[in-house]
């Protein structure tokens, strides 16, 4: 008797699960990625030689700063009037040394704070120079 | 003449093979652009509006309690900060080589940050504070 024999079945991909796996990977990857943040506040803070020659200026401009308080050359100020402040304490002047701006933070100046006098100081066109007030020492 | 039909009735299949190259694009994608967490150390940061930017590698990090982190590596003291950061920043003289970036906890005070201000600009670099946009 002539057995028959039976047609050999088709490879086949499953592409629908492959699909599946696919964009189950892509949610993973959605959902776990976070952005690197890249925005930021550059400064080169004067050290050495340069902030000595800042401080022995006569008209350099002094802010001394602390959590609640806030003094631009022996006078109090508010932090959203420094900048305007600093911007018209600076017109003329063109050098670094003379643009200047030294902050002489307490111990208890906040991080944050500091960023937003460092900002001031910056968007006012200064070159901020940090020194301890009982060291008067480079920063 | 008789005109044959075409067949009314063929199947409408999705195109799966395609879907499947979308999608593997897409993985690819995600895995090239992924940078994956060099700074594991969880910071508050302060909020600013916008000022600059920085693309710079390298990052120092001072956590809650005020501890120095370089590239996610703990460090002892600002010394050692300074000794590191200064053979890292070895012969680069470009200002945008010479970033570092610093992301510190927002409510640390001066006490706690001043030593790593100082030894970044005496290594060399130019400090980049990183916060968020406000």
């Amino acid at each position: 008797m002539r057995i028959k024999r039976r047609p050999r079945p088709e490879p086949h991909v499953p592409f629908i699960s492959l699909a599946d796996i696919a964009w189950q990977l892509i949610i993973f990857f959605l959902v776990t990625s976070t952005f690197t943040k890249n925005e930021s506040l550059n400064i080169e803070l004067p050290s050495g030689d340069a902030a000595a020659g800042m401080e022995q200026q006569e008209d350099t401009l002094t802010v001394q700063a602390g959590e609640k308080t806030l003094v631009l050359n022996g006078e109090p100020v508010e932090l959203d009037d420094l900048e305007a402040r600093l911007r018209a304490a600076l017109a003329g002047r063109t050098t670094d040394v003379e643009r200047a701006v030294v902050l002489l933070p307490g111990d208890d100046l906040t991080f944050e704070r500091n960023l937003f006098l460092l900002r001031a100081i910056k968007q006012a066109g200064g070159v901020p120079a940090i020194m301890q007030e009982n060291e008067g020492g480079g920063g | 003449m008789k005109i044959r039909r075409r067949n009314a009735h063929a199947i409408h299949e999705t195109q799966m093979v395609s879907l499947a190259d979308i999608a593997f694009l897409l993985i690819f994608f995600f895995m090239l652009s992924s940078q994956f967490m060099r700074d594991r150390v969880q910071i508050d940061l302060p909020g600013s509006p916008k000022t600059d930017r920085t693309e710079s590698p390298i990052s120092v990090v001072l956590d809650r309690e005020g501890h120095i982190h370089l590239d996610g590596q703990p460090l002892e003291s600002a010394d050692a900060l300074q000794a590191q950061l200064a053979i890292k920043l070895n012969g680069k003289t470009t200002p945008k080589s010479r970033e570092v970036r610093l992301r510190c906890h927002r409510t640390l005070t001066f006490k706690d940050y001043h030593q790593t201000f100082e030894a970044i600009s005496a290594a060399g670099g130019i400090i980049c504070i990183m916060h968020d946009v406000r």
